[in-house]
């Protein structure tokens, strides 16, 4: 049926907009079959029954149009619960089905399964959260029922429009990305390429290795790191399946799973790598007699020339130029002595930055980790002594391929007598990172003991808490105590110099176990730094449009069922980009990421959420103006066929018809007035964020409605419109902060239109404190409750929202001639006129 | 011009409008002719001389269709419109102001008291010593004397009375209007609520569409006064607020040809609940800015945006008005 607004009465207060009728059995459109709606109320327990009257929502729903029958149940989701909704499909012919229970994203599957397995189109399946978004959130009963009764109408309301859909299959790319090099990357990259599948390794640095080549032996075994670390590096290199790119970075990620366009940047190296054999007879030929240069790859414990090998075990074994350093470069007049000593005339001074795609099916994160900076904390002395180190200078120390062959050595050449470890460097507190690094206490106990073993050093570790647990960590522990080590239970809360300035420093520490402050000389301090983000992990999610959690790291699907997966599909975690943790855990994480990749791929397609848009060819004008705003170029132009638009199956993804949803969420008020708030929530963020808020049992205003849309730059202004006419006292829209998009740039689209529309209902008398766009993400559930709390407040205060009358309301011809007369203004300007002397 | 002939009767009628609708009637010159001889014309106060009480007289029902244009602002217009939907089987509204509240539904960006004051007592061309404003009854020589009541709110035809179809534009376009009357007279009606216009968007029919690039973002809107507007690119991509992708067609982009942007006047398309929103939508969307300040900054260029987006619909709009206080 036709449906005209333009000239109409307009929409009515309780009517349709449409000429659709939506009473009891009648067909939506003609040939449709009798709408009959199964509404299913959960008591959750009494989660949901105890704030909410789950019998008068249950009801209030029997009431409504197209719904056939209106249940409540102790625990939908049980299998009893789903066997109702299967029951009832079959015996009673429903082909709508309303669960009011619990989050979305968390049953809507078990719900679309139920309804599936009674053959019904999962898609006439809603959902209705009146438990995060109610129950959990409210304390009065009467007002968190009358919310879910709302909730209710407006999701009955809403499957009138579904429609049955189809998940569409699209075919997934064999290839994989890795994007970092170290033993988290180099696992599961290997893995991938062991089962056949082709990956591309990318790494930032010269050489794969990561962390975990600078180590010298791990924990709790004390196997050498680079014995196990170094046959994996060249299998890297080797493997037939792998593209090793180093010195290379993603600068950006087009595309959807299944099929990414990876854009990469290779910096020059300056070396033709196919050429270079690793001889290392042009550092020896460099016009510098001896190296200059901090090594990055010993932490700046030795000195290297401009053109130097990452390491002795770099993989790739090729030399690099330093641009910064080498005297060519800064001055063009260098003699070139080292591309005359190449005989393989493998170097290339006028080597270019090169810009590539790749085109790929799935990602691996393996971006790692970066060490605290504990000049943060300066009172370790860090930077100000000469023999404060950190953990990782020390493990440079300690390696027999290290600066000093081994030698653990202080700055001057001596050995040291009395060494202090400081654990919980830059961890644990609230003044840095709040988080353990969970590796620091087992490597200070490593490094006691090699300490120990080359230097007979007494050894000091001050700890907070021993945390060792796994597979033979306590064991090793008790092995350390055993050898000697001191343990002293208690913060190290000053370091200082000696007056008589023979280099050795004295630690202030608390013993606790003791009950004393203690005053500790020692003679090198090595510092356990944490671990933390890297310093661009916010720009690298931006890039792979994955999400961090508050602290920083990467974050994953769910911190249990789905520890590797993120929010974008295709996109995996592997290793200390998602969070600390050792080496086992690590390799475990990549297999898993390596897996879950394999799982992807090898299935061949995947099935798209099949809420897309789509084009109606016959009511498409050509005006393109969807072309550009679709950030994944998923709207098409055909060239041949005038100017349609046609949509590319690939890659566009789901929007959602929520405008029923916008309209129904509020009726009108009982007696008294509370506000009505429509919240129009983008589902990656906000809508998170009131489910965070309703999981941590926050309390906020029960004037808000969460409708769930996918984006906020799915929001038409006309929603916004639509609510305000059809009684919304106040619409709050709820999207990503700017940069975050799920869906690149959406949030953008509905801060553009938000400020338009703004000027509009100003124009037009509503206030502005009626229509805010507040950017919530999924971690600011406390943002949620102020901005709900103060949006309910000011619209309180301000009164219900008078709108104009509406058609039906407006009074008799009668009416607006009796009001007529108004001998106002000309009886009062004539009464003024009279008045003036 | 009797029944006996057993043509079908028509009525034409105006409301709050500037006749321009009448004249698009006119414009159909001899097309006109055609009408007029398969029609009879029982009422149609620009052209010929009916009473309303010879309407009032004839059946219920006894009119086969009544064009009225122009909104509803007063008593009177709510009369005559009730009185031909009585006597009418299809009611049609004819034009902007008809259809959508036109231009006089500006008029609720104020209240009557506002109207009056600018109207009859500020406005610099007004002489009116006495402070006279509209009264419903008044004495004059002796004479009673009476007005009718002047509403609040502007309104659209289908605010007030029950309408069938609709023949958008401001004026409608000649050619909207012969094949309007045609499918009228065809006997096979489209659904009622049809506009009798094609149901697409303007750049269907504008010339410049091909013009229009894949990559499309605004970084100034301009006025057409402010610039040498191309007369072969689309309008929206030189900055000027074009209207066309949220409008219907059938005018043949009449201004886009005349090298003026559509300014909306044939309303939405039938899947659009509220023009003016989704022009909004569409057009803000296309601001090449992301952040509130140069956003902000860009819709400078847009001074009045009520006046833009709902120049033609307002009184049908989902907001209708400016809230009353």
């Amino acid at each position: 049926m036709l449906r005209e607004n333009g000239f109409g009465s307009g929409p009515t207060r309780d009517g349709s907009t449409d000429g659709s009728t939506i009473n009891g059995d009648a067909p939506l459109t003609n040939g449709d079959p009798p709408i009959r709606i199964g509404v299913y109320v959960c008591h959750c327990g009494t989660n949901i029954a105890r704030t909410v009257d789950v019998e008068r929502v249950t009801e209030k729903a029997g009431e409504l149009p197209g719904v056939a029958v209106a249940r409540d149940y102790k625990y939908m989701c049980s299998d009893p619960g789903q066997e109702l909704i299967k029951e009832d499909i079959e015996e009673l012919g429903l082909n709508r089905i309303v669960v009011a229970s619990c989050s979305p994203n968390l049953h809507e599957g078990t719900f679309r399964g139920a309804t599936a397995a009674a053959g019904l189109n999962p898609f006439f399946f809603q959902m209705v959260n009146i438990r995060e978004h109610a129950s959990w959130v409210h304390e009065d009963r009467d007002l968190a029922t009358e919310k879910a009764v709302d909730l209710v109408r407006a999701a009955v309301r809403r499957v009138h429009h579904h429609k049955a859909l189809e998940s569409r299959r699209v075919s997934i790319r064999p290839e994989a990305l890795v994007v970092g090099g170290g033993i988290a990357g180099i696992t599961a990259a290997l893995t991938l390429a062991e089962a056949g599948k082709h990956v591309y390794l990318v790494e930032r640095e010269a050489s794969i290795g990561g962390h975990m080549a600078q180590f010298d032996k791990t924990f709790p075994t004390l196997d050498c790191a680079a014995c196990i670390l170094t046959p994996k590096m060249t299998q890297v290199k080797a493997h037939p399946n792998i593209t090793l790119m180093t010195m290379t970075e993603v600068v950006k990620v087009d595309g959807f799973v299944g099929s990414y366009e990876v854009t990469v940047k290779h910096r020059p190296r300056y070396i033709d790598v196919s050429l270079c054999i690793g001889c290392q007879q042009c550092i020896d030929a460099c016009v510098y007699k001896r190296g200059k240069f901090e090594d990055e790859f010993d932490v700046g414990l030795s000195k290297r020339k401009p053109i130097y090998l990452p390491n002795a075990q770099a993989v790739p074994q090729v030399v690099l130029i330093d641009p910064e350093q080498c005297i060519q470069f800064s001055s063009g007049k260098c003699k070139q002595t080292c591309v005359e000593a190449c005989d393989r005339d493998a170097i290339f001074l006028d080597q270019e930055e090169q810009v590539e795609t790749l085109d790929v099916g799935a990602i691996i994160m393996a971006t790692g980790f970066q060490t605290f900076d504990p000049r943060r904390s300066p009172h370790y002395g860090y930077g100000i002594y000469p023999n404060v180190y950190t953990a990782l200078e020390v493990e440079r120390l300690v390696n027999a391929s290290g600066p000093t062959g081994g030698e653990v050595v202080l700055r001057d050449g001596e050995k040291p007598t009395s060494v202090g470890i400081v654990h919980c460097v830059g961890s644990r507190n609230q003044k840095n990172n709040p988080w353990c690094s969970k590796v620091c206490c087992m490597y200070s106990l490593k490094l006691a003991h090699l300490i120990k073993e080359k230097t007979d050093a007494e050894v000091y570790n001050f700890y907070i808490d021993m945390r060792t647990p796994g597979k033979g960590f306590e064991e090793f522990y008790q092995r350390i105590a055993a050898e000697g080590a001191h343990l002293i239970r208690g913060k190290v809360a000053s370091v200082y110099q000696h007056a008589d300035g023979d280099g050795e420093m004295l630690v202030d520490v608390e013993d606790t176990l003791a009950g004393m402050v203690r005053r500790i000389p020692v003679d090198m301090l090595v510092l356990a730094v944490g671990l933390e983000p890297r310093a661009d992990a916010e720009d690298v999610r931006r890039t792979f449009n994955i999400t961090c959690s508050g602290d920083g790291w990467f974050m994953e699907r769910h911190p249990k069922l789905a520890p590797v997966d993120t929010f974008t599909d295709g996109v995996y975690l592997a290793g200390c980009c998602q969070g600390p943790k050792d080496i086992p855990e690590t390799v475990a994480q990549a297999g898993a990421a390596a897996g879950q990749t394999l799982a992807l791929i090898d299935r061949g397609y995947i099935e798209l959420e099949p809420n897309t848009a789509q084009v109606i060819a016959e009511d498409c004008s050509g005006c393109k103006t969807c072309i550009p705003l679709c950030p994944y170029q998923a709207i098409l132009q055909s060239s041949r066929t005038s100017s349609r638009t046609r949509r590319s199956t690939r890659r566009s993804r789901g929007c959602w018809h929520m405008l029923e949803q916008a309209e129904n969420a509020q009726q009108t008020s009982p007696e008294g007035f509370e506000p009505r708030i429509v919240a129009l929530f983008c589902n990656w963020c906000t809508y998170m964020a009131a489910d965070l808020a309703g999981t941590s049992r926050m309390r906020y205003a029960p004037n808000v409605r969460v409708v769930r849309v996918m984006c906020s730059g799915r929001i038409d202004t006309q929603f916004v419109m639509h609510a305000f006419a059809r009684g919304a006292d106040g619409v709050l829209i709820g999207g990503c902060h700017p940069g975050d998009c799920h869906y690149q740039e959406g949030n953008y689209k509905a801060l553009r239109r938000f400020r338009l529309l703004r000027r509009v209902i100003e124009s037009l008398g509503i206030e502005k404190e009626r229509l805010r766009l507040e950017w919530i993400s999924a971690s600011e559930a406390d943002r949620l409750r102020r901005v709900a709390d103060e949006m309910a407040a000011d619209i309180r205060a301000l009164g219900p929202l008078q709108l104009s009358i509406p058609a039906e309301d407006f009074p008799s011809a009668e009416d607006a001639g009796a009001e007529l007369p108004s001998p106002g203004i000309a009886e009062e300007t004539a009464a003024k006129e009279a008045a003036v002397p | 011009m009797t029944e006996s002939e057993g043509k079908p009767k028509v009525a034409f009628y105006w409301c709050a409008s500037c006749g321009g609708c009448e004249e698009a009637v006119v414009d159909l010159a001899e097309g006109i002719l055609d009408v007029v001889g398969a029609v009879d014309i029982v009422m149609w106060p620009v052209a010929m001389d009916f009473k309303r009480a010879d309407v009032e007289a004839m059946p219920d029902g006894s009119i086969l269709a009544s064009f009225i244009n122009g909104a509803i602002r007063t008593t009177e217009q709510e009369e005559m419109a009730s009185l031909l939907r009585r006597k009418s089987q299809l009611v049609i509204a004819f034009g902007a102001c008809s259809q959508l509240g036109g231009i006089p539904g500006l008029a609720n960006l104020f209240d009557r008291e506002g109207i009056y004051q600018a109207a009859y007592l500020e406005s610099p061309s007004t002489e009116n010593p006495g402070g006279t404003l509209p009264r419903l009854r008044s004495r004059e020589n002796g004479y009673e004397l009476s007005l009718p009541g002047f509403y609040e709110t502007v309104r659209s035809l289908g605010q007030v009375i029950d309408v069938d179809y609709a023949i958008p534009g401001c004026a409608p376009h000649p050619t909207v209007i012969q094949s309007a009357v045609a499918t009228l007279l065809s006997g096979e009606l489209p659904p009622k609520g049809t506009v009798l216009a094609p149901d697409q968007a303007l750049c269907e029919e504008c010339p410049r569409r091909e013009s229009k690039p894949l990559d499309l973002s605004i970084s100034e809107f301009k006025r057409p006064h402010e610039v040498l507007i191309d007369e072969e690119t689309c309008l929206l991509a030189q900055g000027l607020v074009c209207l066309g992708p949220a409008t219907r067609a059938g005018c043949g982009a009449a201004c886009v040809c005349g090298n003026m942007p559509c300014s909306g006047c044939s309303g939405p398309t039938s899947r659009v609940l509220d023009h003016g929103g989704k022009a909004i939508s569409g057009i803000a969307s296309l601001i090449g800015a992301d952040d509130e300040e140069t956003i902000d900054a860009v819709l400078e260029g847009i001074p009045d945006p009520v006046g833009t987006f709902y120049r033609y619909g307002l009184p049908a709009s989902l907001l209708r008005r400016k809230t009353l206080s």
